[in-house]
């Protein structure tokens, strides 16, 4: 690992500590598992750290971590989620968290969207990466971006959330 | 009513626990870079072992063990074997009688010659510096000994030395020159040739070394001398 003084510690801890949330907050979403989102924010980091060198001089950072995290969530997903049924096969059911019940629905909806809707909507909405990041984070045009996150807030609005609208109080770019 | 969609998402997550403290994850880094070198340099070793293993393997297989086995006949109870080393093969035997030719190897394809010499005359002949180790066996030393090939050279009993016990023989009564006829027809190249009796057990033979063409320093002679030097003999039955 190659650090370059205390300026570049500081930058690291700094960006360590904002993408914590959001890589937890998005891969909460994402994969629908508090406990697996926090553990591959925390392997993004460790990258983030190993390649920092690297991701310091990104065009977005951020943009970069959550292209890790999502990729560490697809690999991994799969092997969870058969761990999980293996667990609930052997009467092993974990405890929910506290929480309050529109959370729990929202969250439940999220997941139940298509892999690439659910995606686009994270990372435009929660992670707040603008268009042209979300598009390089899922390696496709700009458009089709667009029409996954419209997709998905059509499933939401089915899925009785209320009316959810496209949010225009970002500053990283508009869905028009 | 209509919600903002971020907000939507933001209210679902509930607020992180604490994240991992920046040495804490600079430390997991430094450790998965120490164990990935561990195990490029595993990786690495390993890759030179294998191919140092094939090399071996490789070799061990180029110096074959072969076995002669003589055929059904009078003579049956001949055993010998050989080393090749890379570049000899085992040839085909002649039908010779006596001294019978229990043995032929070298390094490139025989000619119908009986025994091998090193002036053939085929239109493809073996390629220059070809060696060929032929043994020849006694069936008996109470009959008159002379050596195979169109000269007949007579030999004693007390010609047959002993083979040492690295498996060396003396070397042998001829060396050097060649038996080629200089007025056959098409001959082209001559040789030279090494004719070696010696006793193993309660056997006798005669190995003839034959090259085609001549070396000065004898060094293509002294190649099948060393492939000599590996002949195992198994003592003959019932005598």
């Amino acid at each position: 690992v190659r650090l370059y003084g205390v300026a570049a510690d500081i930058e690291l801890e700094v960006f360590c500590r904002e993408q914590w949330g959001r890589l937890v907050g998005s891969l909460q979403l994402y994969v629908g598992d508090r406990e697996l989102a926090e553990e591959l924010a925390q392997e993004t980091l460790v990258r983030a750290v190993q390649h920092w060198e690297d991701v310091a001089q990104a065009d977005s950072p951020s943009a970069w971590a959550h292209r890790v995290a999502f990729n560490l969530a697809k690999s991994q997903f799969r092997r969870r989620l058969a761990q999980r049924r293996a667990r609930s096969r052997a009467g092993v059911i974990a405890l929910p968290e506290p929480d309050l019940a529109s959370a729990v629905a929202v969250r439940a909806a999220v997941a139940g969207l298509p892999e690439a809707q659910r995606s686009a909507l994270v990372l435009r909405y929660f992670a707040d990466l603008p268009l042209r990041q979300v598009a390089t984070v899922m390696n496709c045009p700009e458009n089709t971006v667009k029409s996954h996150i419209r997709r998905a807030i059509e499933a939401l609005r089915g899925a009785g959330l209320g009316n959810p609208v496209e949010s225009t109080s970002s500053t990283s770019g508009e869905l028009r | 009513m209509s919600i903002d969609v971020r907000e939507l998402l933001h209210g679902a997550v509930p607020p992180p626990r604490p994240g991992p403290r920046l040495p804490d994850l600079v430390q997991c880094a430094h450790r998965r870079r120490r164990r990935r070198l561990l195990v490029s340099t595993g990786v690495v070793l390993l890759l030179a072992g294998s191919a140092a293993g094939a090399v071996a393997v490789t070799r061990s297989q180029n110096t074959s063990r072969i076995e002669i086995r003589p055929a059904a006949g009078s003579n049956a109870a001949a055993r010998v074997s050989v080393t090749l080393p890379p570049g000899w093969r085992d040839l085909p035997r002649a039908s010779s009688v006596d001294p019978r030719e229990i043995l032929v190897v070298g390094t490139a394809a025989r000619t119908r010659q009986d025994p091998v010499t090193g002036c053939p005359t085929a239109q493809t002949p073996p390629p220059r510096g070809a060696v060929y180790l032929s043994l020849y066996e006694y069936s008996s030393l109470d009959r008159p000994l002379v050596l195979p090939g169109k000269f007949s050279l007579p030999l004693s009993p007390d010609q047959f030395g002993s083979r040492g016990p690295d498996g060396s023989v003396q070397h042998g009564i001829v060396t050097g020159g060649n038996d080629c006829d200089r007025l056959a027809l098409g001959v082209t190249q001559f040789g030279d040739f090494e004719d070696i009796p010696f006793q193993d057990g309660n056997r006798f033979l005669v190995a003839r070394i034959v090259t085609v063409g001549t070396d000065p320093s004898y060094r293509w002679v002294r190649s099948g001398e060393a492939v000599l030097k590996t002949l195992h003999v198994e003592r003959k039955a019932g005598t």
